[in-house]
């Protein structure tokens, strides 16, 4: 039987993802339409620009972070990783009326809303299990996620 | 014994209880079956003991659908093999019975259904162990677990039954099987000899005779009671097609049937799967040797366990047939991974950040089924081949049936991983098809295949949905046959040689009650001597009857 790399699927795949930096994760389509892909390639004049003509603050609006509000403390995780954050992203994408950190964090059940969520997400293990036994599953980009993991990764998405 | 057929005097006429065209799996397990029931056959090869450039050639044809080989796109002569012993040659040895869902009447899938049941074929399908050199038969994965020879799959569950695949050590049936063929007094093998006419008698009824020809130039006939064509899925079409001297359409083709409904296994890696366990916990998934006992003798067989949906799963969400296994674990720190499986690190990440460490990438590879379309079909070209016959166009179909029923299936799969708590699973066919077609000629695929050319011959009880009846027999014609692949009505999702190998056996059942047996010897060939009955007579003018009515 020939190896996984053998089929077209992946290896014309093999070259358009080299290991390392989050560019490289990001899906063909995804690069430069949104998020944390050519948006970090923005040259310093640009930059500068940006600043000028609103700050980072701006910049948060561009993302979407503008909506951020009551919530916004609790989901604003500079360091969240690279893959939960492009899932949420995702997520948010095909489901744009979720948008909205305060009404994202009061779905995840198990939650404290007052508490940062990412440290968090471990408790939802029983509502996730819960999603899954009764079908509330969701694809995003191909995954099949419970809705409930679905839903903290695009939490956590909007807070970087 | 055995007869060049370049030797054979030009014009002259073999002849013998049976003729069986070609010397694959099927037809090596029908000579052998009926010459021990005391009946002469002629096995006409058309290739040697070994691969003949020229020969192999013989297969070339055209492909204006999907392609059935588009990763290397080696077109229709490499999936096939035109010498003794046949596919089977490069057959990787995976067998498993058709389960009984495959031979019923599915509404949801159309023209589904075979006009015989599973239990039919049972007892066939236990001589069809011994034939393939496999182990008991049993299939059932609490057997072979019994024996101690496979562990508990990981996704065993009453919604993901699993079944065990036997992988035979013997594959090369041709190599099994040549020395009591060549040493049968009641076989004549004919090597060379290639099929190239099925002359009908005067009243159109019967087959009267097999035209002959050799890449040398020299041609003969060969006379039978019975005929049987066994010469796979691509190459049944194309003699029945090109058999059209006395009936316009081709022979058995008067309801449009030869060559359509032509099936292939779709074969595809749906995508990585990030689990919580370790490699170790994936070992029933790969083949592994073992030496198993039949009958008081040792034989060594690999057993695999492979994934089903359940029955009251594929009816009630309306799905095909599929075989899942879970291949190739990687680690989710090597360094090939995101090569291999791009996009694997979200999901990694994902249950990371739930506390859950993934131990193991692997993917998901699912053998599916498709269904039988009309639409997907062989056809003769100009083109003709060195001895002059019409080479193939395969016009290769799927439907956007197929497409969505392998997507439903792997995201089950996926839902029952999360279920089970034992990962997450990405389905990912984008490579394989695109998204969203609006109608079945809209349907792009470049899929992997099994290599396995089904349904070109289907079988059914009515004359105007199958080209041969549940005994095989082509309907319109009382002495022709077919075995091999071409016969499946549904392709399942099953490795086809062991269901081929049992079909003939019943087949060589059913010859043996309506074709007298006219051969003298019945002891084993290695006990007696060569020469002391003689095999196929070769005359100019010996009859053949034939053996039922015409319909």
């Amino acid at each position: 039987m020939a190896p996984p790399f053998a089929d077209r699927a992946f290896a014309d795949r093999a070259g358009e993802h080299p290991l390392g930096s989050m560019q490289d994760l990001l899906e063909p389509h995804e690069q430069g339409q949104r998020g944390l892909g050519r948006e970090h390639r923005v040259g310093r004049r640009t930059f500068v620009g940006l600043l000028a003509a609103g700050g980072v603050a701006g910049i948060g609006a561009a993302r979407g972070l503008g909506r951020l509000s009551a919530a916004a403390a609790t989901v604003r995780d500079t360091h969240a990783p690279d893959g939960l954050v492009l899932l949420g992203r995702a997520y948010l994408h095909d489901h744009p009326a979720e948008s909205d950190a305060d009404r994202l964090v009061r779905r995840l059940r198990g939650v404290d809303p007052q508490r940062k969520i990412r440290p968090q997400l471990a408790t939802l293990a029983p509502a996730i299990a819960d999603d899954f036994a009764a079908g509330r599953v969701v694809t995003v980009q191909g995954w099949q996620l419970a809705i409930t993991e679905a839903r903290a990764a695009a939490a956590v998405s909007l807070g970087r | 014994m055995q007869l060049d057929a370049r030797d054979v005097d030009r014009g002259a006429t073999l002849t013998a209880d049976v003729c069986v065209i070609g010397a694959g799996a099927a037809g090596i397990t029908l000579a052998r079956a009926l010459a021990a029931s005391n009946h002469t056959v002629l096995l006409l090869e058309s290739g040697g003991f070994e691969l003949d450039d020229k020969t192999q050639a013989l297969y070339k044809g055209r492909t204006v659908g999907l392609p059935i080989d588009p990763f290397v796109d080696l077109g229709l002569d490499a999936p096939r093999l035109r010498y003794f012993g046949g596919t089977t040659n490069h057959w990787s040895g995976f067998c498993r019975p058709f389960p009984d869902l495959d031979f019923e009447q599915r509404a949801y899938v159309p023209r589904s259904g075979w006009p015989i049941a599973r239990a039919e074929l049972d007892p066939f399908y236990a001589g069809a162990q011994d034939v393939c050199s496999l182990g008991p038969y049993d299939y059932s994965l609490g057997y072979w677990q019994a024996q101690g020879l496979i562990d508990q799959p990981l996704l065993e569950d009453p919604m993901t039954p699993h079944t065990v695949v036997q992988l035979t050590n013997r594959p090369v049936l041709g190599d099994v099987y040549r020395s009591e063929i060549v040493d049968s007094p009641n076989i004549q093998l004919v090597l060379w000899a290639n099929a190239t006419r099925l002359a009908l008698g005067d009243d159109g009824n019967a087959i009267e005779s097999i035209d002959v020809k050799t890449l040398t130039g020299n041609a003969f006939s060969v006379t039978a009671s019975a005929y049987v064509v066994a010469t796979g899925g691509l190459e049944v079409p194309r003699l029945l097609l090109a058999s059209h001297d006395r009936r316009s359409t081709g022979i058995g083709n008067e309801h449009d049937l030869v060559g359509r409904h032509f099936m292939e296994h779709v074969n595809i890696a749906a995508g990585p799967a990030a689990l919580t366990v370790d490699a170790a916990a994936l070992a029933p998934y790969s083949p592994v040797l073992h030496t198993v006992d039949v009958n008081g003798a040792p034989r060594d067989v690999s057993l695999q366990a492979v994934m089903l949906l359940a029955p009251d799963v594929l009816r009630r969400e309306e799905l095909r047939a599929c075989e899942v296994t879970l291949e190739y674990p990687f680690t989710p720190d090597d360094p090939r991974l995101e090569r291999v499986y791009p996009g694997t690190r979200r999901g990694v990440e994902l249950l990371a950040a739930q506390g859950i460490t993934a131990k193991t990438v692997v993917t998901a590879r699912v053998l599916c089924e498709q269904e039988p379309n009309p639409a997907s079909r062989v056809t003769l070209v100009r083109a003709r081949d060195a001895l002059g016959m019409p080479r193939i166009q395969l016009d290769w179909r799927l439907t956007r049936n197929d497409r969505v029923s392998m997507l439903r299936t792997m995201q089950k799969v996926g839902v029952e991983l999360g279920r089970r708590r034992l990962g997450r699973l990405r389905v990912d066919i984008s490579g394989y098809t695109n998204d969203d077609p609006r109608s079945d000629d809209d349907v792009d695929y470049a899929v992997n295949t099994g290599s396995h050319h089904m349904g070109t011959a289907r079988m059914s009880a009515d004359p105007t949905q199958g080209v041969v009846d549940a005994n095989l027999k082509v309907h319109s014609v009382a002495n022709l046959y077919v075995a091999g692949s071409a016969v499946f009505p549904t392709s399942g999702a099953n490795p086809p040689t062991l269901t081929i190998v049992a079909l003939a056996l019943r087949l060589a059942d059913h010859l043996g009650t309506v074709v007298p047996g006219t051969a003298v010897v019945t002891s084993p060939p290695d006990e007696t001597p060569p020469d002391e009955t003689p095999p196929a007579e070769v005359s100019g003018d010996a009859g053949a009857e034939p053996v039922e009515g015409a319909q």
